[in-house]
């Protein structure tokens, strides 16, 4: 790691779109595997989601292990259970050899619980090779204290409500800078309304978690027009996310979890769209997440 | 009368269409060949004052920076000695900066590293630099 980047938290993009694997010629620059992301700090190794995208981030790891003979335990926190951010797992390379410590995080208010979850889509009908077979030193958790600090990282999470079978967000801080990843949310509800019970405090939980963030990674899958069709399926418009992010003082902001319609050309217009409309209007820094792209923190 | 939108049109001579009819025993390694493809990338460098520069990468790690160890040298304000390399690896072109004071900045957002596709502009100190690439058929 070059100098000036040691102390800081490196946060690479493995998987970026929403819903289901989308490869080929017209998602190659924002990428088609769906979520992974990592989050190094040192010897503190962290994964959010376990998409497809976690598959080229296992062969990453083996590689590194392969050269260096270590590998620092991995913690890998999943933000729910849906296929979109666990269908990589099977694949995970790292997780079939004997020397790797591997711990999955996850809600403990599923009515199932989570190794159950991650069991079931490895069963003979699924897969070949059962959960129990894996080498691993592996571990399912079940989240408690709603904070934890591995090394020098304090992370954080809440749960989400807004989404089909819930969702958790999470945060974390080293010294004063902060990455939030909060996806797979309907924040639109919240803003409009439309969500019932108190939307106002949870309007401001959110606001609160995300605040003076140094970079936010946040479902955006739907322009305002495609949103007003898929009101109820769990997910941000782009124009409610970046208006919140804005409110929140959030330096900068990773728009994520891209439709699977999006190709790359639409979302360079879209980019292009928000660009004419106010560039640099305000304090955030508006981007679409990328597969293939490290950001030091 | 309606516009005619073709594009070509082959029509050979009729001694000449025999002749291709006829079958011809294709190998499996010849058409492999011929599929075999790579990526030619290119830097379009565009510096202030100066006619922009082009440069391809011919699947090699390149340097960027001030100094004389750079492979590509950018003698510009705001450019460190070591300021970032471009890494050719598992068929692609990455972008890493080297711990630059000025940092490395794709289609303006600061990276520390990233996979670098057709188009995508990168600023480097004082230098816009375009990254561009295409697919040719091995040789």
């Amino acid at each position: 790691m070059p100098p000036a980047q040691q102390g800081k938290m490196l946060v690479t993009f493995w998987g970026t779109r929403g819903s289901i694997s989308t490869p080929g010629r017209s998602t190659e620059k924002y990428g088609g595997h769906t979520p992974c992301i990592f989050v190094e700090h040192g010897d503190t190794k962290i994964i959010f989601d376990a998409g497809t995208g976690i598959r080229n981030l296992g062969l990453h790891l083996t590689d590194l292990l392969e050269r260096s003979q270590k590998l620092p335990p991995l913690h890998l926190f999943l933000s729910h259970t849906h296929w979109d951010h666990i269908q990589g797992l099977p694949f995970f390379q790292p997780a079939y050899l004997k020397e790797v410590v591997l711990t999955i995080y996850g809600s403990p208010m599923k009515e199932r619980f989570l190794g159950a979850v991650l069991k079931g889509q490895m069963d003979v009908e699924y897969f070949p090779v059962a959960l129990s077979a894996l080498a691993a030193q592996l571990s399912i958790q079940e989240m408690s204290e709603e904070r934890m600090e591995l090394g020098d990282v304090l992370v954080e999470w809440q749960e989400q409500v807004l989404h089909p079978g819930g969702s958790v967000r999470y945060r974390l801080t080293v010294g004063d800078k902060r990455v939030v990843y909060a996806t797979d949310v309907e924040l639109d509800r919240l803003v409009d309304g439309s969500a019932g019970g108190d939307c106002r405090a949870l309007l401001d939980d959110y606001l609160r978690f995300v605040e003076n963030a140094d970079l936010l990674i946040a479902d955006g899958q739907y322009t305002a027009q495609e949103y007003a069709e898929k009101a109820g399926w769990g997910h941000t418009s782009i124009p409610v996310l970046t208006s919140l992010a804005e409110r929140a003082g959030v330096k900068q902001l990773a728009v994520f979890h891209h439709d699977p319609q999006h190709s790359d050309r639409m979302l360079d217009s879209l980019w292009k769209e928000l660009r004419k409309a106010g560039p640099d209007k305000g304090a955030t820094q508006v981007f679409w997440a990328r597969e293939g792209m490290t950001l030091a923190v | 009368m309606e516009k005619d939108e073709t594009l070509l049109r082959i029509n050979p001579l009729p001694e000449e269409v025999e002749e291709l009819s006829k079958t011809r025993a294709i190998s499996r390694e010849a058409v492999l060949e011929d599929l075999a493809e790579t990526r030619m990338a290119h830097l379009e460098i565009h510096c202030p004052g100066l006619s922009p520069v082009s440069v391809a990468l011919e699947e090699r790690d390149a340097t960027i920076g001030r100094g004389p160890d750079s492979r590509i040298q950018l003698q510009l304000p705001n450019v460190s000695r070591m300021h970032a390399i471009i890494r050719y690896q598992a068929e692609e072109y990455v972008i890493e900066d080297l711990g630059s004071t000025n940092g490395t900045l794709l289609n303006g957002v600061r990276v520390q590293r990233c996979v670098l596709r057709n188009h995508d502009q990168i600023q480097i100190g004082d230098a816009r630099i375009i990254f561009a690439e295409e697919r040719v058929r091995l040789e």
